[in-house]
């Protein structure tokens, strides 16, 4: 599941940016260093929500700076898992 | 082969406030509660109305289409996997975030399935970054037609649409009763280019007529009274009246025949002042929405004859009014909001809206004011709504404006009463002034105000103590007394009416005080139409069992 979750997460991630997948850094700041606005951060999420049948709770939204949030966040809402971690 | 079109608005709910909505998104589409009866009492009214650019859409190509309205996630999800080649999703600003969800659903679920979005919401900007195949700016049947390689300049046909009025307590109490109200589209867009306009910036401030003539809108009225019996309509334009050759047409066409149709549109000063009101009346004017904007209002449309002038004359004929104001303009303070309350209120209007100042996508005001960096850009989408607060003033604090906003709905309800008990004030002056008319037209209309009052009274009887002060229940009295006087009092099956109307209001207002605001989420509606059909003209029937019919007429 991780497997498929990063290679969904970096496809689109790659697409929406129109950069190559090699180039990802996971731990940069989505909208400093990428400069993501916040349409393209909704487009983003909206993918992952639909592609693993998972919501993301709106307190969680702003907390979410780079794309390994993004995983992380991901995975504890797959697991059911408590969501603290995810920005440990 | 049609092609198979899925049309379908947002997906609800409305009244979670969660990413997508805001708390108070519960009346969506609901122009009443949310617009122009906001009251804090149990008088407000509500409406069910249709999301009409996809009907329209529908009756005007060759495909087999569904219209989903209000579906939730798992109705629509249902629905894209039965196979589309297109799917169309209309939306509005604040519903960008839905709108993403349901993108992002139809690429996974309806991978082959082409996806169109329309509607006020592609007024924004960078929406090229949203996955889809084409985005309808302005008018959606075109563009929809030449999507569809079909003929974009076939005849048109417009689809019979209706809504029902109802108090917003017959929501829960629907032995309360409804009112239907046909829905005409007669154009889109408008010439006057106000600043703030975003409707008119969204056309390219140009006028893009549907309805060719007043014959074609008068013909229309008919057909929808033969198919469903609708005698009351709401044109969609606007500024109607001031298509003065085309209204005149219209109004010809009423004379020649028995008309007792009445209508409602939207109207500038300008416009109005232009008409020898008894004409209008006897056509069957019976609603206006004026944009009074301000007491100092800055724009073109205003300039014409006084609007207490024009408001009283509507008023002294059972002319029921909207009267708009927009809070935020530059010389605004929270003391001169006030003023305006007070100026609104005097004309004694039957509904009112109070909206904050927008600079909307691609009109002047934004891009002035971007230039004077007093654009706040952070509002969140979700929040972009006829109250957000989107620019710097000088004269309000965050936040202050929109309660601003609030307190003069409250203001205007404490001052001048519920709206429905000013809609009665008004029918009940037209009546006075129409009812001794040697006009036989005249005479008519004031027949037609003296049912509506007779149908609108019961509701006051044993609800009094439920209007907003000892002032207004003083006022209401003495009506009551006054109606008494002239119609005579209630009769034994309308007294019981009026006293299962009390129990209603009883009822609720025991409710709202233990459980709170009672929330409203529209039911999901579904149509479908049948394919291929080779003659437009005849009525199209739902092809499941349990859905209205969608009749369309000819243009």
């Amino acid at each position: 599941m991780t497997n498929y979750l990063e290679q969904c997460i970096q496809e689109h991630f790659s697409k929406i940016q129109k950069i190559s997948p090699d180039e990802i850094d996971w731990d940069a700041n989505l909208f400093e260093f990428y400069n993501l606005n916040s349409l393209r951060a909704v487009k983003l999420l909206s993918t992952i929500e639909v592609e693993f049948d998972i919501e993301f709770p709106n307190d969680e939204l702003k907390k979410i700076k780079t794309l390994n949030h993004v995983k992380k966040l991901s995975e504890a809402l797959i697991q059911k898992q408590d969501l603290d971690f995810a920005y440990n | 082969m049609s092609p198979k079109v899925l049309l379908t608005s947002v997906f609800r709910p409305f009244s979670t406030n969660n990413k997508y909505n805001l708390e108070e998104g519960d009346k969506f589409l609901d122009f009443f509660s949310k617009r122009l009866s906001v009251e804090s009492g149990l008088f407000p009214l509500h409406d069910n109305h249709p999301t009409v650019p996809l009907y329209l859409i529908a009756a005007n190509i060759d495909a087999q289409v569904t219209i989903l309205e209000t579906p939730t996630l798992d109705e629509y999800k249902a629905e894209l996997q039965k196979g589309y080649d297109v799917l169309g999703i209309t939306f509005y600003t604040f519903q960008l975030p839905k709108i993403m969800h349901m993108i992002a659903m139809a690429r996974k679920f309806a991978p082959r399935t082409r996806v169109v979005i329309g509607g006020f919401g592609t007024a924004l900007s960078n929406l090229e970054d949203l996955d889809v195949d084409g985005i309808s700016k302005g008018e959606g049947v075109r563009f929809m037609r030449s999507f569809l390689n079909q003929d974009t300049e076939a005849p048109l046909v417009h689809p019979v649409l209706t809504f029902d009025i109802r108090l917003r307590l017959a929501v829960q109490y629907p032995e309360l009763g409804d009112h239907k109200c046909g829905i005409i589209v007669n154009g889109f867009g408008c010439p006057h280019g106000c600043d703030f306009c975003t409707t008119s910036a969204y056309y390219g401030r140009k006028h893009i007529p549907f309805i060719k003539s007043g014959a074609q809108l008068y013909a229309l009225m008919q057909h929808y009274e033969k198919a469903q019996g609708v005698r009351d309509f709401l044109i969609y334009e606007e500024d109607f009246l001031i298509y003065n050759k085309f209204v005149k047409e219209f109004i010809k066409c009423t004379k020649a025949s028995d008309n007792n149709y009445s209508w409602g549109c939207f109207a500038t000063v300008k416009a109005l002042s232009k008409y020898d009101l008894t004409e209008l009346v006897k056509s069957g004017l019976s609603h206006v929405w004026v944009g009074v904007e301000s007491v100092k209002s800055p724009f073109a449309k205003s300039h014409g004859k006084p609007i207490a002038e024009i408001m009283d004359e509507l008023n002294a004929h059972g002319i029921t009014t909207t009267g708009s104001i927009i809070a935020g303009l530059d010389h605004h303070t929270a003391k001169i909001m006030y003023e305006e309350y007070d100026h609104l209120a005097s004309l004694h209007p039957s509904t009112v809206q109070i909206s904050s100042l927008i600079a909307g996508p691609g009109t002047a005001l934004r891009k002035h004011l971007k230039e004077e960096n007093r654009l706040i850009e952070t509002v969140d989408i979700k929040e972009s709504t006829l109250y957000s607060e989107t620019i710097r003033h000088p004269a309000f604090d965050p936040g202050e404006l929109k309660q601003t906003i609030f307190k003069g709905y409250e203001y205007i309800y404490q001052k001048i009463g519920p709206t429905l008990l000013r809609m009665l004030e008004t029918w009940f002056s037209g009546y006075q002034t129409l009812h001794s008319s040697p006009d036989p037209l005249l005479n008519l209309r004031s027949q037609i105000l003296k049912k509506r009052i007779l149908s609108v009274r019961p509701i006051f009887y044993y609800t009094l103590d439920q209007l907003p002060n000892a002032n207004i229940r003083g006022q209401t009295q003495a009506l009551l007394k006054e109606l008494e006087g002239i119609f005579g009092g209630l009769d034994d099956p309308t007294t019981k009416k009026a006293e299962m109307i009390g129990r209603c209001f009883a009822a609720e207002h025991e409710r709202r005080m233990v459980e709170g605001l009672h929330i409203y989420e529209p039911d999901t509606r579904s149509y479908y139409l049948l394919s291929d059909i080779p003659d437009k003209r005849t009525p199209v029937f739902p092809s499941k069992p349990g859905n209205n019919a969608v009749l369309v007429h000819a243009l």
